[in-house]
């Protein structure tokens, strides 16, 4: 009788001591990364600087510069473009383009520091639901690595819609969507998701969306 | 009062058919956050059959009914806060043991519902060990809405529970031995 009791005492205590230091290591792996990161832009800043001033003095370099800008400046004015459609403003898009044809060179500098911070992709998210109703339909703007889930999450969360899932990571599975739950109709009823029209074997929580992802999630029957 | 002492065969029955009941409460009362038995029912087997028992009955309860609900780091941590659970009214039921008999209803009432606050505090280290403690004082203080319906469930399923499984278990071990 005593000897269960002890035995529990025991097992308590070394899981709460467990559980202590597990808090006391995940947070400090978090603040490396953010240092990391941190020293990483620094870098990048300082390469740039470095830049500057020799494109100033050489004929060579600049051509190197000029290689590299018009991809960057591209992708920049898609973005903008897409993000000017959003918001409906005509004008803002259009302004953008004078001043990046008159100020490229100045600008670019910059850009290079924002990039390594948050990598966009573009993407179209659908969520249909009973009878193919349509609950959200719009391009979205999503990081790099984002999976398949995080980009409904997003979406979900922008719209106010609640999800229920259960697991979590690679193994998360999404019950229902904004009140639309599983087995609702029929036993074999519940949510899929197609990328670029086409069925895809792997949990949403593992597939890493790509550039211009068609994302369609829908509700099916039995 | 004290523990009823089982054979092997009986134990292991006697695990079935209270984990079924946990189970099937656990399942069928979804509807109703948190307001379930089973708390109620473990503190009840320690007191009736011993730490050990409880043990048992509550990994069992855990496991079969999270095949249902849907595993996750929280499943051991459920096993771990009704272990704690266990332990607090072993020394509870000790002290009934020694004077022969069970406490007063409502004072055990009393007891469940403030279990029902443990169960709620130790299934939040989750979130210590996900995200540090700024993560688990805010998901604590967000749950704590849903402890107090714990708590509510707990003094209610005692009362019901209590009577219950009392009489019927001190009158069948008679029968028993």
């Amino acid at each position: 009788m005593n000897k269960t009791r002890k035995l529990l005492i025991v097992g308590i205590i070394v899981s709460l001591l467990v559980i202590v230091v597990c808090s006391f290591v995940v947070p400090s792996i978090s603040k490396e990364d953010v240092k990391d990161t941190s020293s990483k832009i620094q870098q990048t800043q300082q390469k740039d600087e470095g830049k500057k001033d020799e494109h100033a003095s050489s004929n060579e370099e600049s051509k190197k510069d000029t290689e590299k800008t018009p991809e960057k400046s591209e992708t920049k004015t898609d973005q903008k473009q897409e993000q000017a459609n959003q918001s409906s403003v005509p004008n803002s898009s259009s302004s953008n383009m004078d001043s990046e044809g008159t100020k490229e060179e100045t600008k670019d500098p910059t850009e290079d520091v924002k990039d390594p911070i948050v990598e966009t992709i573009s993407i179209q998210v659908s969520i249909k639901g009973l009878d193919g109703a349509v609950f959200v339909q719009e391009a979205a703007q999503v990081e790099k690595g984002y999976s398949a889930f995080d980009a409904l999450s997003l979406t979900c969360t922008k719209y106010g819609m609640p999800i229920q899932t259960s697991g979590f990571g690679k193994f998360v599975y999404v019950q229902a969507i904004n009140g639309l739950k599983e087995k609702d109709y029929g036993a074999k009823s519940g949510w899929k998701y197609n990328i670029n029209n086409a069925y895809v074997s792997s949990s949403s929580g593992a597939y890493i969306l790509q550039e211009n992802d068609i994302m369609e999630w829908y509700y099916v029957y039995d | 009062m004290s523990t009823i002492k089982l054979k092997k065969v009986q134990e292991i029955s006697l695990i079935g058919i209270l984990a079924a009941v946990n189970i099937a409460s656990r399942l069928y009362l979804q509807a109703l956050p948190n307001i379930k038995p089973v708390t109620s029912i473990i503190i009840l087997s320690v007191f009736i059959f011993g730490l050990a028992f409880a043990a048992k009955l509550t990994i069992v309860t855990t496991i079969v009914s999270d095949i249902f609900l849907g595993f996750g780091l929280y499943t051991i941590f459920q096993i771990l806060a009704w272990l704690v659970i266990c332990v607090i009214s072993d020394f509870i039921a000790e002290i009934a043991r020694k004077k022969g008999k069970m406490p007063p209803l409502i004072l055990m009432a009393i007891f469940c519902a403030l279990m029902g606050y443990v169960f709620g505090f130790v299934v939040s280290f989750e979130k210590l060990m996900v995200g540090g403690p700024i993560m688990f004082w805010t998901y604590y203080l967000s749950g704590l809405a849903f402890d107090t319906l714990h708590a509510l469930g707990n003094f209610v399923f005692y009362f019901i529970c209590a009577p219950i499984m009392i009489k019927t278990f001190v009158r069948e071990s008679k029968k028993l031995q």
